[in-house]
């Protein structure tokens, strides 16, 4: 419990029903305080939910959700120290901005001059001075945004909640936001939970991203894991682009496993300390720029024989794609200065033992 | 190509002429109406005499014409008001709140809107057979009311079904009481549609005669009265006051629905 | 923990319902009651100006053997039909015009169709008088410039006029739905049929129309049940001579003081109004006209 009071958010066994359907299955996991933690999945994962549950304005059919080491469950959200940013920005058309802004610390009964003071800085903070007495509809995308940031996090939550808070911007914005909101968040060292389905939207800003699916957490960790050492399928494939290719467990040795690939091939990887049993069906993930060209003589360990399909240019780089043994497609980075093959063409691929990753089948 | 242009012109200017001749229908019998208010002839009818302004002095000096003009007006604000008050908070729950019976309820609301003025009027009379007291001014309200109820149930449950939620989780998240939330959030954006609620049920009311006929007693509305004296006799000041009646609710309807437009406007440009 | 929430639950559902409680309480007392007696006296029966309450079906056999109230009852749905049909040829177009050419002129279109419908039927009906009278406009006016020799003495007071005033009084609601309906047309379906080689008119047959249905539908039961239960216009404008059921309910209640007679009308009445629109909801949301 000590422990736990560090936390700025504890999910304990979170689970959630929805007319029968499980939203959210026995999530379990801790937010520390000043982090940026994103919630990142598929539409449907559940991870809105959880944001909801947080916010108060759905409670979990089973478990607990601690804020700063107190259970809030059952604490309707205006008696909670939290605070939203919502997707539509949910800003009131019928005031100022800076009436927008004041909302909270109104409600929260401060004298007017403070409320002025504190708006003020705010503004001036998120680069809206002068705007303050501009009405809702009379301000752009960007601003609005940054208002709807202001007017949350000018009560000083526990933790601030953004619900998918750049999908309505154009794409140029959107970058332009990441930065600008990442930069905020250390600035002001609040605790942020943000939640989106844009994978590098979340390696860009987070600390730690939370991976959920079908209402389950997948992974909890740092970009940098959950990118290089993905927990499982569905993890490899949502976050950026892998190849997968089916194996099975030939032998689990302490220095490397050995996996027998489609046909003939026979691949080691470095040992996780989660691997499958020996005999078991597993996949290996290889990202795209971990595959290379073999030049001859080719090895014999980690690589596989190919058919070259399609190349792509894309400016820095040329994607290849290569059909494999046992119909498996291949997507290949080859950078600059890269011996390009031509479609059609018999090639093998390499790649190091320890940039290969053993996941299960599932 | 150039043909088929001219063809969809022709077709055009057809349908421009037909919605013309309609709106001239809709139109002849309130401007005949207006005309022999203006006309000096004491029983309307062409050809059109001498212009006087006579008429509208009589029917304004006329008592009986006076007091059931401030009966109907009283009527129909206190119905509407009334309606009103008792829509909203339904009209909330049926809008924001996950009930079992929706269809049901909502149904059960607007059923008066499909029965005839009539029977409801003569239903009433027999309720009220026990305490004829009733019948009058608080008999007119009380049907008036049932009857504004379904529409001003309908205008402020489909205005607080577009409602954005998100506005009311915001007010709520940055710690609103759900009093505060309603005065500072709910209230303000749904004015348009609660004046517009108020504006048709104060209409509907002014200008019902069946169900007010039976409910009445000795009490006379301004249609009621206008009834009576159409049994015994034509006289322009029926038409004087009538001008009226149709100025004032031509005010009232434009005024509500270019409130409710401007802010529809207002809104939309807003962000997100 | 599990008390709690449930405890939560409950209070959280009075809470719910409370804010509807007062409407429906309302609606029960002065809409269900008031229907209920009707019904119940509609079994009861009038004897030597003494109500008798005994349950009977006397006022319903009366009904079927009153050659007059049979002949009433069938006028009433024929007037009420063709005007639910003249009504529904005339809004179509008109609704099409409001929702597609008016530009911007749109809602002032749209106000003044409904103004009309906003002022009180008395007066409605009281113009119409004016109009179709013997030494109405309409007459004086075509015997002043010469087109008939003597007034047409069977513009007022039949059910023709009958029908000419209750086609007037709502053709509004005919309109307002049809046009809510061709609002969610959208004018790239439209021109994707024109582009497809439909003519103008093809295009509105295969595309616009159907996808009006669901507001004519609702324009039709409207307009149907209110023709069939109104009063003002056929008592201003009909005459006396052919009787509408409003008519014979009002006359059973006034001048017979026939009360539980002009119940059981009134309820037969009712009883084609909910069955037409029990029938229609079966067909249509009602939603998605509103």
């Amino acid at each position: 419990m000590s422990e736990g009071e560090l936390r700025a958010v504890t999910f304990r066994n979170v689970t959630h029903d929805y007319d029968g359907a499980r939203a959210l299955d026995d999530v379990s996991f801790e937010v520390g305080d000043g982090e940026f933690v994103t919630l990142l999945g598929p539409s449907g994962c559940g991870k809105t939910t959880l944001l909801r549950i947080t916010s108060g304005f759905l409670d979990p059919t089973a478990g607990d959700v601690l804020l700063h080491g107190k259970s809030v469950v059952g604490v309707p959200p205006f008696r909670r120290n939290t605070s939203m940013v919502f997707q539509d920005y949910a800003l009131f058309p019928h005031r100022t901005v800076a009436q927008n802004v004041a909302f909270g610390l109104r409600m929260r009964g401060m004298a007017p001059d403070e409320i002025r003071r504190r708006v003020d800085r705010m503004l001036d903070m998120l680069g809206l001075a002068g705007l303050g007495e501009r009405r809702i509809g009379h301000i752009s995308g960007g601003q609005a945004q940054r208002v709807a940031l202001g007017r949350s996090m000018i009560v000083e939550p526990a933790v601030l909640l953004l619900d998918e808070p750049l999908g309505a911007l154009d794409l140029k914005l959107r970058k332009q936001m990441q930065v600008e909101l990442k930069r905020i968040q250390r600035q002001v060292g609040m605790t942020f939970l943000y939640v989106t389905h844009d994978q590098e939207e979340a390696l860009a800003m987070s600390d730690r991203i939370a991976v959920m699916n079908k209402g389950r957490l997948m992974q909890y960790g740092t970009p940098h894991e959950i990118y290089r050492r993905p927990s499982s399928r569905f993890v490899a494939d949502f976050i950026g682009e892998a190849n997968l290719i089916p194996c099975r467990v030939a032998e689990r040795r302490s220095d490397a496993l050995v996996l027998k690939g489609p046909g003939a091939s026979s691949f080691t990887a470095a040992p996780s300390g989660a691997d499958p049993a020996s005999g078991a069906d597993a996949i290996l993930v290889i990202r795209p720029e971990n595959l290379a060209l073999a030049e001859p003589p080719v090895p014999q360990a980690n690589t596989i024989g190919a058919v070259v399909q399609e190349l792509t240019f894309l400016g820095p780089s040329v994607r290849m794609t290569a059909l494999a043994e046992g119909n498996i497609v291949l997507a290949v980075v080859i950078g600059p200065g890269g011996r390009l093959p031509a479609i059609g063409d018999r090639i093998d691929l390499k790649w190091k033992a320890e940039d290969a990753i053993v996941v299960g089948p599932g | 190509m150039i043909g088929a242009e001219r063809k969809a012109g022709r077709s055009g200017w057809a349908l421009g002429f037909y919605t013309a001749l309609i709106y001239g229908f809709f139109y002849l019998p309130i401007v005949t109406l207006i005309l022999f208010a203006f006309d000096a002839k004491e029983v309307p009818g062409l050809p059109l005499k001498d212009l006087t302004l006579g008429w509208f002095a009589a029917a304004l000096s006329d008592r009986q014409l006076l007091a059931a003009l401030s009966t109907s007006v009283w009527v129909a604000l206190l119905s509407a008001s009334l309606a009103v008050l008792l829509a909203m908070p339904a009209a909330l729950a049926l809008a924001w709140v996950r009930l079992p019976a929706k269809p049901a309820i909502l149904g059960f609301i607007i059923a008066p809107m499909v029965v005839p003025h009539l029977v409801l009027g003569l239903g009433l009379l027999l309720l009220f057979r026990p305490v004829p007291g009733i019948l009058g001014v608080a008999g007119v309200v009380i049907a008036h009311t049932t009857l504004n109820l379904c529409y001003a149930t309908m205008i402020l449950y489909s205005h607080l079904l577009g409602f954005q939620r998100s506005l009311v989780e915001a007010a709520r998240d940055l710690g609103a009481s759900e009093i505060r939330m309603f005065w500072e959030v709910v209230l303000p954006l749904s004015a348009p549609a609660i004046l517009a609620a108020f504006l048709m049920s104060f209409t509907l009311s002014f200008g019902e005669f069946v169900a007010a006929w039976f409910v009445a007693g000795f009490e006379r509305t301004l249609p009621i009265e206008i009834w009576a004296w159409l049994r015994h006799i034509l006289s322009p000041k029926i038409n004087a006051i009538a001008t009226v009646i149709v100025a004032v609710s031509v005010a009232m309807t434009i005024l509500a629905q270019l409130w409710i437009l401007r802010r529809r406007n207002g809104a939309r440009g807003g962000a997100a | 923990m599990l008390l709690r929430r449930r405890h939560g639950t409950a209070s959280r559902d009075k809470h719910k319902v409370s804010p509807i409680a007062p409407v429906l309480l309302f609606q029960t007392v002065f809409f269900v009651a008031p229907i209920g007696i009707l019904f119940v006296y509609s079994f009861w029966r009038m004897q030597d100006f003494r109500l008798i309450t005994e349950f009977s079906f006397h006022n319903y056999r009366e009904m079927a053997n009153n050659p007059l109230l049979i002949k009433a009852f069938f006028l009433s749905l024929r007037v009420a039909l063709v005007v639910t049909v003249v009504c529904a040829v005339l809004a179509f177009p008109i609704a099409y015009f409001i929702s597609k050419k008016a530009g911007r002129w749109k809602v002032a279109c749209l106000v003044a169709v409904i103004i009309p419908f906003w002022t009180s039927f008395v007066l409605r009906a009281y113009a119409w008088k004016l109009l179709l009278g013997e030494r109405g406009v309409i007459n004086t006016g075509l015997v002043s410039t010469g087109i008939i020799e003597a007034p047409l003495s069977y513009l007022l007071y039949s059910p023709f006029a009958t029908a000419i005033g209750l086609i007037y009084g709502f053709l509004p609601f005919m309109v307002m739905p049809i046009y809510t309906s061709l609002e969610k047309v959208k004018d790239s379906w439209i021109d994707a049929a024109a582009d497809l080689g439909a003519s103008p008119a093809r295009a509105t047959w295969e595309v616009t129309l159907p996808l009006c249905i669901p507001g004519l539908v609702v324009g039709c039961v409207f307009t149907f049940i209110f023709a069939l239960g109104e009063y003002v216009i056929p008592a201003m404008l009909g005459g006396g001579k052919d009787l509408l059921m409003a008519q014979a309910i009002v006359l059973e209640f006034e001048l017979s003081q026939n009360w539980p007679g002009g119940a059981a009308i009134s309820v037969v009445l009712l009883a084609i109004v909910f069955a037409v629109v029990a029938a229609v909801l079966r067909w249509v949301k009602m939603e998605e006209v509103l």
